[in-house]
């Protein structure tokens, strides 16, 4: 898809903290049209326009129960004693918060991108601020994590960010204040390291965080070991939370169209190795093909969504169809 | 020094060395890739490892052989002529104008086909940079119209133009001897090589087993060799034309009749056929027989009398008249003639020695007196007896008769033998009988003056009880030949009742033989003249032939083929050496009427030729007929031509010439001249070898590679 055609409303660069990098104008336009709702709805201490699943204290009554021992008596519905000489007590549906969790993998495998920052960045600038002339995967976790708590904080509900690689390199805690999206801004402006990914670890420490249920996406290229995934997803669901996965991946990657033999020189301390791509072009897509797959059966199984994210694609669209399709999930499983 | 033979060659070279830097430039990556999906690469590399790496070894090593026979070839260049791409070249050309040479196939002549391979390599030399050329012809006796080699090329090309076939054969000892004598070449830089240009055919296995010179190695870096072939053409030749008398007498040719024997040789395609025969008169030119033979299938050889008129033969030169057959034009026209001479004489001269003892003895029949009757009964007789004193016998004397016959050998002395020896030099006929009463033949020593060997000094006759007979048949010899219709009728009666053995003399021919079959009379060439040595006397104490019918034509015969063979070495072959006291020849006629004959060559072409003695008069004539050893148009495989030359030559590595320059087979060398650069042939090869291997090499690159797969095939999602 080529990239939308940049704006006049170009802010110069200005260090680690401007938005115009990872949030295109184009790109926020589309998607203030939208709601972001999540899938399900979480618990939140703030009234906001997402549902709780949970009954108890609300403006809106939802059903009777009969009383059993130990429920407050405040919720006794006396007119309905008086009328039935039953004791019920009375349900209300909450409305809650929707708590965000973005978690940005800042992992070496990051660094990689093979489109140019000048084009894919939507303004003018030939370069990253530190010089790359690439629009690395980094780059594109980045503005999605960005779009994401962008609308969410203008949505009034709370948001978290996570940059980690082997572990959890820097956090934002979960806030509604909107002052918190230069924050946001400036952690996602830190610069990936060389470290291997660690999701599982890194997932660890933010569950650790967090104590009510959250939406948790996780944008990254998950190269991990798929089973090291599936056990951090399985912690994810086991403490309720809900989980998306936009697994952001390069072209280059996807399809491996090099005819050169060539030295490859891996971003997280692998060893060189020389290789003429053309011959082993078929096994490493079979074998990057698979990982893929495995990936996305990991999250299918614990309910969660799952999207490959192609770098050189416009984050703008990707965004819109996911949003718009986790907004029609959630219709179809919350009623109001 | 090193130093470049070919510059385009050499420049290839370089640039097919440059092929897999330039391969490995192309596809060389000049930044390293980073790259974040590692994991997967590695999985992939692993999986792969063992495959690729076999590959890339394959890869390896044949753009390693392909580099290697690159610099072999460029090498073979560089070092396979070592000092030889700027030196000089010397080459020697051999030409085959042998009578073989003559041979017509298709719408040229074998010698025309070898001129113009000659030429074609002659335009390769460079005499500015020094090239030079020689030039030996093969006919026999092989010649060296440019002996040494030479920068003066037109000059070769000159002597290559004028060679002419030749009636001799080819004489390779010849060209041993002459390259032999050539002088090495002074400057040890220089290339030299032998080109020998024949069709090499009617050669046989041991054609060449007989050359005993130098090894060619010694002398020569390289031999081309015009490579043989073609189908083996129908010729005949002529390989003898024999008088039934070498002389005539004028009174007896109506008694005496004559014939000339033709004998005939064929190769080639041996079907039933007929060959015409004409003879005719070398003198008149008229012709004055014909005849014919019919050739049955798979027969090769032949013969046919053909009888003559001697009344039609008239004096061409020196008392003596030719006659020259000729058969019907074939194949090879060099071959196709013959002649005899025919001696005319008036009246012959014979002198007789015998014992003044015998000469008085009366009451029986002398020897002389037998003599008498049965050569000269009359005053009429064109023969003439003249006794001679054997006590004053002088070569003077015996220059004056054209026979001797000696009834009384134990009587001479040994300088009466060192005498009639002297006069056997200049062509005297020699009849000895032994002494009818000598207990011994004391004279058998005294043959060796004649050149006659024999084991034993002194013959004791043998006596015959009962006499013995003749045989009735005549061993083989031509002198009696006149006599063979009746000589079984007249030999009939004779008996030998004494006789000496002559059948321990060596070379001796039997003329009559015994019935047990020892010889009665032999026959001697010695030197010039003819020896005719009987084993009886003419005595009728020794046998009663004397007194029987076969006596006089006997007599007769004997003395006129004697005197008729003796001093006749009057016929030739063309390239082999004439035995005669003259060493100066007159050109007369050829056998054939053909162009420019009067400058032919008298010791390599046939025809008829006067020996001149010291004051230029004619003594003789000598008929020189072409060589039939070269006539033969039977062609030899490659295969085994090469291997009598390198065993002949002690040669190992020919280069072969095919006649068609034009071959794409490369074998054709007439124009590289692989004395010029042996290093070519072989770098071509390589080259050759290495541009396969290329192919091969960016098959394998290709395949291994993967650049056929398509890069819009599978991908991630």
């Amino acid at each position: 898809m080529p990239a939308d055609p940049p704006t006049s409303e170009q802010t110069p660069v200005n260090g680690r903290t401007d938005p115009h990098l990872y949030l295109h104008p184009q790109t926020l336009a589309r998607l203030s049209t939208m709601e972001l709702r999540a899938k399900m709805i979480v618990e939140g201490v703030m009234s906001g326009q997402h549902r709780s699943p949970y009954t108890g204290v609300s403006i809106e009554f939802a059903q009777h129960r009969p009383y059993v021992a130990g429920d407050d008596l405040r919720h006794l519905d006396w007119k309905v004693y008086a009328r039935t000489d039953k004791l019920q007590v009375k349900q209300y549906q909450q409305e809650t918060n929707l708590d965000l969790v973005v978690m940005v993998d800042s992992s070496g495998s990051m660094r990689f991108g093979s489109r140019l920052f000048s084009e894919a960045s939507g303004s003018h600038l030939a370069t990253a601020p530190d010089g790359r002339p690439n629009w690395s995967k980094f780059d594109h976790a980045t503005a999605i994590a960005a779009a994401l708590t962008h609308i969410t904080i203008h949505q009034g509900d709370r948001v978290g960010l996570v940059v980690y690689a082997d572990e959890i390199r820097s956090m934002v805690a979960r806030t509604a204040r909107k002052s918190a999206w230069k924050q946001i801004v400036d952690a996602l402006a830190a610069q990936p390291i060389q470290n291997e990914g660690n999701l599982s670890r890194s997932i660890d420490q933010t569950l650790a965080e967090v104590s009510n249920r959250c939406l948790i996406v996780v944008v990254s290229d998950l190269f991990d070991d798929p089973e090291e995934i599936r056990s951090a997803f399985a912690k994810v669901k086991h403490r309720g939370h809900d989980l998306i996965a936009f697994q952001v991946l390069d072209r280059a990657e996807t399809t491996f169209r090099f005819d050169d033999p060539a030295a490859f020189v891996g971003l997280e301390e692998e060893p060189t190795i020389r290789i003429d791509p053309r011959a082993l072009r078929d096994e490493y897509l079979s074998a990057i093909n698979e990982h893929i797959e495995r990936v996305a059966a990991a999250a299918r199984s614990f309910g969660f969504d799952h999207h490959v994210i192609d770098t050189h694609t416009w984050l703008g669209p990707t965004l819109a169809s996911f949003v718009a399709r986790r907004n029609d999930a959630s219709r179809r499983k919350t009623p109001r | 020094m090193l130093s470049i033979l070919h510059p385009v060659l050499f420049g290839i070279g370089l640039a097919c060395i440059a092929i897999p830097i330039i391969i490995h430039l192309l596809r060389r990556k000049r930044k390293p890739v980073t790259w974040g999906a590692m994991r997967f690469l590695e999985h992939a590399y692993r999986k792969r490892k063992r495959i690729l790496t076999i590959e890339q070894l394959i890869l390896l090593a044949t753009r390693c052989i392909l580099v290697a026979l690159i610099a072999v070839g460029v090498g073979g260049v560089l070092f396979g002529s070592v000092s030889s791409s700027d030196a000089p070249r010397s080459v020697t050309i051999v030409l085959d104008n042998s009578i073989g040479s003559a041979l017509i196939v298709g719408d040229q002549t074998e010698l025309a086909r070898s001129k113009q391979a000659a030429l074609r390599a002659i335009d390769q030399l460079d005499a500015s940079r020094g090239d030079r050329a020689a030039l030996i012809t093969l006919g026999s006796p092989a010649s060296a119209p440019i002996m040494r080699p030479t920068t003066d090329l037109d000059a070769v090309r000159a002597a290559i133009n004028a060679s002419k076939p030749v009636d001799s054969s080819a004489d390779y000892a010849g060209m041993i001897d002459l390259i032999g004598a050539q002088e090495p070449q002074e400057d040890e830089s220089t290339r030299s090589g032998l080109l020998l240009l024949s069709a090499f055919r009617g050669l046989d296995q041991s054609s060449f087993g007989t050359l005993d010179g130098p090894s060619l190695s010694d002398r020569f870096d390289a031999i081309e060799i015009r490579a043989p072939g073609g189908a083996p053409a129908a010729n005949t030749a002529i390989t003898s034309v024999t008088p039934s008398r070498a002389m005539r007498l004028d009174d007896s040719a109506a008694a005496m009749p004559l014939s000339v024997r033709i004998s005939l040789q064929r190769s080639g395609p041996l079907e039933d056929s007929i060959t015409g025969i004409t003879i005719t008169d070398a003198n008149s030119g008229v012709t004055i027989a014909t005849g014919s033979h019919r050739w049955e299938a798979s027969v090769a050889t032949g013969s046919v009398v053909v009888p003559i008129r001697p009344n039609a033969l008239s004096t061409l030169r020196a008392g003596s008249s030719a006659v020259i057959a000729t058969i019907d034009d074939d194949a090879n026209p060099r071959d196709n003639a013959g002649a005899c001479i025919i001696r005319l004489r008036q009246r012959l001269q014979v002198g007789v020695i015998e014992s003044t003892r015998n000469s008085s003895t009366t009451g029986t029949i002398s020897a002389a007196t037998a003599l008498r009757a049965a050569l000269a009964p009359s005053d009429t007789s064109p023969i003439d007896l003249v006794f001679v004193d054997p006590l004053r016998i002088s070569s003077p004397r015996l220059y004056e008769i054209d026979a001797l016959i000696v009834l009384a050998p134990n009587a001479l002395t040994t300088d009466s033998w060192a005498a009639i020896a002297n006069a056997a030099r200049n062509g005297l006929a020699i009849i000895i009988t032994p002494d009818s009463d000598a207990p011994s033949a004391d004279w058998i020593g005294e043959l060796s003056q004649l050149g006659v060997e024999s084991p034993a000094e002194i013959l004791i006759p043998t006596t015959h009880d009962p006499a013995i007979a003749l045989s009735e048949s005549l061993p083989g010899s031509a002198t009696l030949g006149a006599l063979e219709a009746e000589f079984a009728l007249l030999a009939r009666s004779v008996r030998i009742t004494k006789s000496i053995d002559l059948s321990t003399i060596h070379d001796a021919q039997a003329v009559v033989s015994l019935d047990d079959g020892s010889p009665f009379i032999v026959q001697l060439n010695h030197q010039q003249g003819s020896l005719i040595l009987l084993s009886s006397a003419i005595d009728l104490g020794w046998t009663d032939l004397p007194a029987r019918p076969l006596f006089v034509p006997m007599i007769q015969e004997l003395v006129r083929q004697s005197v008729g063979g003796s001093g006749a070495n009057d016929q030739g072959i063309a390239g082999r050496q004439v035995t005669n006291s003259t060493s100066r020849y007159a050109f007369l006629r050829p056998l054939v009427e053909r162009a420019n004959a009067q400058s032919e060559d008298p010791t390599r072409s046939s025809g008829l030729f006067a020996a001149l003695d010291d004051q230029g008069a004619a003594r003789s004539i000598i008929a020189i007929n072409p060589d039939d050893l070269g006539t033969d148009t039977t062609t030899i495989s490659k295969d085994t031509l090469g291997e009598q030359i390198t065993r002949a030559f002690q040669f190992e590595a020919i280069d072969w010439i095919l006649d068609d320059p034009s071959t794409p087979d490369g074998t054709n060398k007439a124009e590289s001249l692989a004395v010029a650069g042996s290093g070519f042939g072989f770098a071509a090869l390589i080259f050759l070898a290495a541009a396969l291997l290329g192919l091969v090499e960016l098959t394998l690159a290709r395949l291994f590679s993967f650049s056929s797969t398509s890069l819009d095939a599978g991908g991630a999602r």
